[in-house]
């Protein structure tokens, strides 16, 4: 975990280095992410793709790998769209919005019925960046 | 630590300081990661000290699997 602490923002925060600091995060925070893809992704590929390392990945290493990143992306586009149609939305994760009501019929197959997760009213939270200021 | 963000170059230094922190932490996984995986390679019947040859296996193991990494880098690269 980061050893940095919310960082002081005075009260008279300019607002254009407010909007700064948030870019900042928000690029990190898709960094991370990003990264996060690829070290699960190597592992996967490594598993799949290498049995004993030697002085160099052959070449049928090396295309395995390359394909292997590119089919789990793949793989991960079908599978997503694929379970969305059968929950019967567009996006797997709708949010219904204020007016509207959970659809029962037909059920979604993934859950058995069609709407947000049981206790959720709003979008997934996503995991605070370790960096992001800590409120109070 | 609480940095001020007051000045454009408070933020300069709190923005190259959370990067280098975030390249560390990445750096400690991936080192961790390569651990787990060449040990599992090389080590498979563990003796009472390191053989030169699961030595070598580890060194070869670790280049191939940053090897690895940046296949699956490049790979997402060009994908569509």
């Amino acid at each position: 975990m980061s050893s940095f602490d919310a960082p002081d923002m005075p009260s008279g925060q300019d607002a254009a280095a407010a909007a700064e600091v948030q870019q900042f995060l928000a690029e990190e925070q898709q960094r991370a992410a990003m990264l996060g893809v690829v070290s699960k992704l190597t592992v996967t590929c490594w598993d799949t793709c290498v049995s004993k390392p030697g002085s160099k990945l052959s070449s049928w290493e090396s295309d395995c790998i390359s394909n292997c990143a590119r089919r789990f992306i793949d793989a991960s586009v079908f599978i997503l769209n694929r379970a969305a149609k059968q929950q019967g939305r567009h996006s797997l994760l709708g949010r219904e919005g204020p007016g509207e009501r959970p659809q029962l019929d037909p059920p979604g197959l993934w859950t058995g019925w069609v709407g947000p997760a049981a206790g959720t009213a709003l979008p997934p939270a996503e995991a605070p960046h370790p960096l992001m200021p800590v409120v109070g | 630590m609480n940095p001020s963000l007051a000045t454009p170059r408070d933020r300069e230094e709190f923005f190259r300081a959370a990067r280098a922190e975030a390249s560390d932490q990445l750096l400690q996984e991936l080192i961790q990661t390569v651990a787990d995986k060449c040990f599992a390679k090389c080590i498979t019947k563990p003796g009472s000290s390191l053989t030169g040859g699961e030595s070598a296996c580890l060194a070869k193991c670790m280049d191939r699997f940053l090897e690895a990494r940046t296949l699956v880098v490049k790979a997402l690269e060009t994908q569509q």
